[in-house]
């Protein structure tokens, strides 16, 4: 009996030990050390952890904020990246159409990595069949709310455009002091993310072609309501991510902000004040019955172009990004939204809970809903600075009285990426339609 | 390698001509500020010269002659990079030197009654970095920071932000006015004790007022500190970064706001060297015609064997 | 003669311009993120000036330390090899007639005025080849090239007497010793202002490492205290206040200690 037990035991070490391969390949370089670029600092206990299994391949973390000049500024001198960099999706286009990353499916199959993060989070990283990175957070929208502002005035948490600005309509005339919502000036993700919520895009690449189309049916429809709440004095314009803004989350000035599921953790640390006081929603659909979700932020883990030991780098940001090991490394230290891989669903169980900050409600269970609601994908830009600073300038001018009707940014924003893609050079872009 | 050693290798009767032999102690002493100077400054200007006629993308560059240049003059973005330099220059500077002479006569009138600690006091922010400077004034003026937001409620301007756009120039005006008017009025102060006793005086005893004698006589005395002072700050506002880009933190700013700023967006947030490295030729041929009054005045004096720059 | 009350007022009330940010700076390092947002002009109430100076002493490992001691290397050492090149290149243009003199002066002006922004660009690619990029030397190597100090010591060396090296001469010293014994001597004032004009000009350079550093730990103070965030990259208030303050503290201390060598120069400083 004891005899077939351990056989039985060795038989289960060998099969998990072959499915494992087949997602992690052993390293078999020589001793090697990899640098990172990534501004999270969640990523440390997971090194650790990696580095026990991969002895031979060291990962020294470096981080000095967001680094896109940096890497910019490296790529156009042809050398100076680190071996992995970490990269928003949206500008993850830009950065592999310069050419600052390298294809890593020599080491894992494409099918495989399908299978660890889903054809649509393997969009973000991959372009014309290649795979360059792995994905690893999600920035799908979520709608978090003031619990204690929402009780005190009699709110409902809306499930629907209709009900979300009827609850501003009530709360702005029962408190003209405060803020129930300020959508930010410029951020261009975020303004796509609410189109793409509502089930639309802006632009995609498809078949070695850009397509721009702002000007498309679903995204006037988005830009013309949102411009009537403007309008009607319910909804606030604000620059985000200033002292003023992180003031108003601290004092409870604003009853809701919705954005990126990944700011649960910013809250925490930025809003030590509020504990208690905030919760998470699905943020509120245009139409209920075909429900969408779009996406600010989130970042990817890519294998640059510099990179000397591709094979060593690609089995690190794989690992990273899909092992449960890392999966509950990357949770524990910050409880970051870490769940585009399938393999989440091993860890969900053990990293979800009731969550102190947020009252006590489970945010991983909702943010992960949210996560799933992403159900489209397309392709943002290579010039994703350009388009965030002519958005910005635009809805300054609507702020300023400059452009009278809110909508009419969305031809002007159009015009100026036109005119961008235009003068860096590319000639392969199509307009007035999507693919 | 002394020059003692070549002396002693050289046979007497080829003794070399006193001119050649001091060249050679000169070039030997010049040699490494010259090499330095060569790799650090002569060099870059001559390969952003180079590199402007090249065209970018990524790291691949291509030959395509004074290109850059034609796009840059159509730039719109590049002309309008200049409103911020116009501006200091045509009101701030101005301001500046008028306030600095004020203050520079107040120094001298001060003279027996601690002066010296206002001096101090005045001088102190221009010591300290462009980034410090840019971050304390940048949170001063934030309206969640902000001590005169209080007094603006109070005033009964709930509803009005201070940091806007518009308010911008304003803010910058009073930043650059902190941070340089004390140092040019200590410059003043110095040239204006240097002026021989005797003309102030004579005019005291004619019956004078401090004010009087001040404009009337020491005035032409401060003539070219002033005009020297001027073209410094010239300079300085065309190329005029570090406080805008701590601004720019808690505002919506333009990456033209400035030509410094344009040329670092340009080069470093999107990659465009070789565009960046026309703007920088532009900028630095600007630079320097606006310097070359300063660059005859003291070659004049080098030459002339006057020792110093300032009066 | 009688104290001008006027004037003394109107003296004052610049003086709190000028004083007010500093003022304000030294209340904020006491304050916490909410109690900055109260915008009191007192000190913070509890005081959390400590809180504040153990956050940033303890930032990444003692990061802060790294900084300030990457920032006296830089400005110290780039102040004092600038102004001995300065000094010797001053030297050959008092002491010698020599070929292409007045062109290398126009030359050596001409470039005075050379903006950063113009240079730091091809400086970047240059130190790429050289393979230097994040290297200190990549903020020190520009550091000693002191364009305008070479124009200032031509003019000090103009005041050193000419009978001193002609004295010097008949007795027999050679022209290394004559500079180093006979004329050294002579420039220490100037060069001490000059020192602290270069080393404050560095001190506060922020554009070049903003360029040629990646890496955290060899920046320097001025570009440090911009990048301390949160675990999630975004600014935290207080913390960048604090480290303002001792940012700025070194070149007060300085400041106030060698008053009498601090000498206003025509000079662009922005």
């Amino acid at each position: 009996m004891r005899r077939i037990l351990q056989i039985a035991l060795i038989l289960l070490l060998v099969g998990s030990a072959a499915v494992a391969a087949d997602y992690y390949p052993k390293y078999k370089g020589k001793p090697t050390t990899i640098t990172m670029w990534a501004w999270t600092s969640n990523e440390n206990y997971s090194i650790e952890e990696f580095q026990k299994i991969y002895p031979n391949i060291k990962v020294v973390w470096e981080d000095f904020g967001v680094h896109y000049e940096k890497v910019q500024t490296a790529l156009s001198a042809g050398s100076g990246l680190p071996d992995v960099l970490m990269v928003e999706y949206s500008y993850g286009p830009q950065f592999m159409d310069l050419g600052a990353f390298q294809p890593i499916n020599r080491w894992l199959s494409e099918e495989n990595f399908k299978k660890l993060y889903g054809e649509a989070a393997l969009g973000w990283c991959a372009m014309d069949g290649k795979v360059y990175g792995t994905p690893q957070d999600s920035g799908a929208m979520a709608m978090f709310y003031r619990k204690d502002l929402f009780d005190q005035y009699g709110l409902t948490v809306p499930k629907t455009r209709k009900e979300f600005i009827e609850q501003a309509r009530k709360f702005k005339k029962a408190a003209p002091h405060l803020k129930f919502f300020a959508a930010p000036i410029g951020n261009a993700m975020w303004w796509i993310g609410q189109i793409w919520e509502a089930g639309g895009k802006v632009c995609d690449y498809a078949d070695g072609n850009w397509y721009i189309h702002f000007t498309n049916p679903v995204a006037v429809e988005v830009f013309e309501t949102w411009g009537q709440w403007f309008d009607e004095g319910v909804l606030d314009l604000e620059m985000w991510w200033n002292a003023d803004w992180y003031n108003s989350l601290n004092e409870g000035t604003t009853a809701v902000v919705e954005i990126g599921c990944w700011f649960a953790e910013w809250l925490r640390y930025n809003a030590p004040d509020a504990e208690g006081k905030w919760r998470v929603a699905i943020p509120p659909q245009w139409d209920s019955a075909k429900p969408h979700n779009g996406m600010i932020g989130g970042s990817g883990f890519y294998v640059t172009s510099h990179c000397k030991n591709p094979e060593a780098a690609a089995i690190f940001v794989n690992w990273l990004n899909s092992h449960p090991t890392s999966l509950k490394c990357l949770h524990n230290y910050s409880n970051l939204p870490i769940m585009v891989s399938t393999r989440y669903e091993e860890v969900i169980d053990e990293v979800a809970g009731p969550d102190a900050y947020f009252g006590g409600q489970n945010i991983c269970e909702t943010l992960w809903e949210a996560h799933q609601l992403v159900n489209t994908t397309f392709v943002a830009l290579p010039i994703m600075s350009n388009v965030d600073e002519s958005l910005s300038l635009l809805i300054q001018e609507y702020v300023d009285g400059k452009i009278k009707r809110f909508a009419d940014i969305l031809p002007r924003w159009e015009r100026e990426v036109i005119k961008t893609m235009k003068e860096f050079g590319y000639s392969n872009v199509i307009t007035g339609k999507l693919p | 390698m002394t020059e003692e050693m070549i002396m002693d290798k050289m046979p007497t009767k080829k003794r070399m001509s006193k001119k050649t032999l001091d060249s050679i102690k000169a070039y030997l002493f010049l040699a490494p500020f010259l090499l330095l100077f060569a790799t650090m400054v002569i060099y870059p200007i001559a390969l952003s010269a180079k590199l402007s006629l090249y065209g970018q993308r990524g790291a691949r560059m291509w030959y395509i002659g004074l290109q850059n240049f034609v796009t840059l003059f159509q730039d719109p973005k590049f002309w309008e990079s200049f409103r911020i330099p116009l501006f200091l220059l045509t009101v701030q500077v101005p301001l500046m030197l008028f306030l600095a002479l004020l203050i520079a006569f107040l120094y001298e009138k001060m003279e027996k009654h601690g002066g010296g600690i206002y001096r101090f006091i005045y001088y102190l922010p221009y010591t300290i970095p462009g980034i410090v400077t840019g971050i304390v004034w940048s949170y001063i003026f934030s309206d969640s920071m902000s001590p005169f937001r209080p007094v603006l409620d109070l005033l009964g301007f709930s509803g009005t932000k201070i940091l806007t756009r518009p308010n911008l120039q304003l803010i910058l005006l009073l930043i650059t006015l902190w941070a340089f008017t004390g140092y040019t009025a200590f410059v003043i102060y110095s040239s204006l004790i240097a002026i021989p006793k005797a003309y102030s005086e004579q005019a005291q005893l004619d019956g004078a007022t401090f004010w009087q004698i001040a404009f009337k006589i020491k005035m032409p005395f401060l003539r070219d500190v002033c005009l020297t002072l001027f073209i410094f700050n010239a300079i300085g506002a065309i190329q005029v970064f570090n406080e805008p880009w701590m601004l720019g933190k808690l505002i919506v700013l333009p990456s033209n706001y400035t030509p410094a700023m344009y040329i670092y967006n340009s080069a470093f947030a999107q990659g465009r060297f070789t565009y960046a490295a026309a703007l920088g030729l532009i900028l630095a041929l600007l630079t320097f015609s606006f310097s070359l009054y300063i660059l005859h005045r003291a070659t004049k004096q080098m030459l002339t064997g006057e020792s110093q720059l300032l009066p | 003669m009688r104290k001008p009350i006027l004037t003394t007022f109107i003296m004052l009330l610049l003086a709190v311009y000028f004083i007010f940010p500093f003022y304000w700076l030294a209340i904020g390092t006491t304050k916490n993120v909410s109690q900055l947002f109260q915008k009191s002009l007192l000190p913070g109430v509890p005081n959390n000036f400590l809180e504040n100076v153990r956050a940033i002493f303890t930032y990444q490992n003692g990061l802060f330390f790294q900084w300030l001691a990457n920032s006296f290397l830089y400005a110290g050492l780039g102040a004092l090899i600038a102004i001995f090149l300065a000094c010797m290149a001053g030297y050959a243009f008092r002491r010698y007639d020599f070929y292409g003199k007045k062109l290398l002066f126009l030359l050596i002006l001409g470039f005075a005025m050379v903006p950063v922004f113009a240079t730091t660009l091809p400086l970047f690619m240059l130190f790429r080849d050289l393979k230097l990029l994040n290297t200190r030397l990549a903020v020190l190597l520009p550091s000693f090239v002191h364009v305008f100090s070479v124009y200032l010591m031509i003019a000090y060396w103009n005041q050193v007497p000419e009978e001193i090296f002609n004295a010097a001469q008949i007795d027999g010293a050679n022209d290394l010793l004559i500079f180093f014994k006979i004329g050294l001597p002579n420039l220490i004032p100037g060069s001490i202002t000059l020192f602290l004009l270069v080393f404050v000009g560095i001190w506060n350079n922020f554009f070049l490492p903003l360029v040629v550093i990646n890496s955290r730990a060899r920046m320097p103070l001025v570009l440090g205290i911009t990048t301390i965030t949160d675990p999630q990259g975004f600014p935290v208030y207080n913390l960048t206040l604090t480290s303002s303050f001792f940012t700025i503290l070194p070149l007060l201390i300085l400041f106030v200690l060698l008053q009498k060598h601090f000498k206003p120069q025509l000079y662009t400083g922005r």
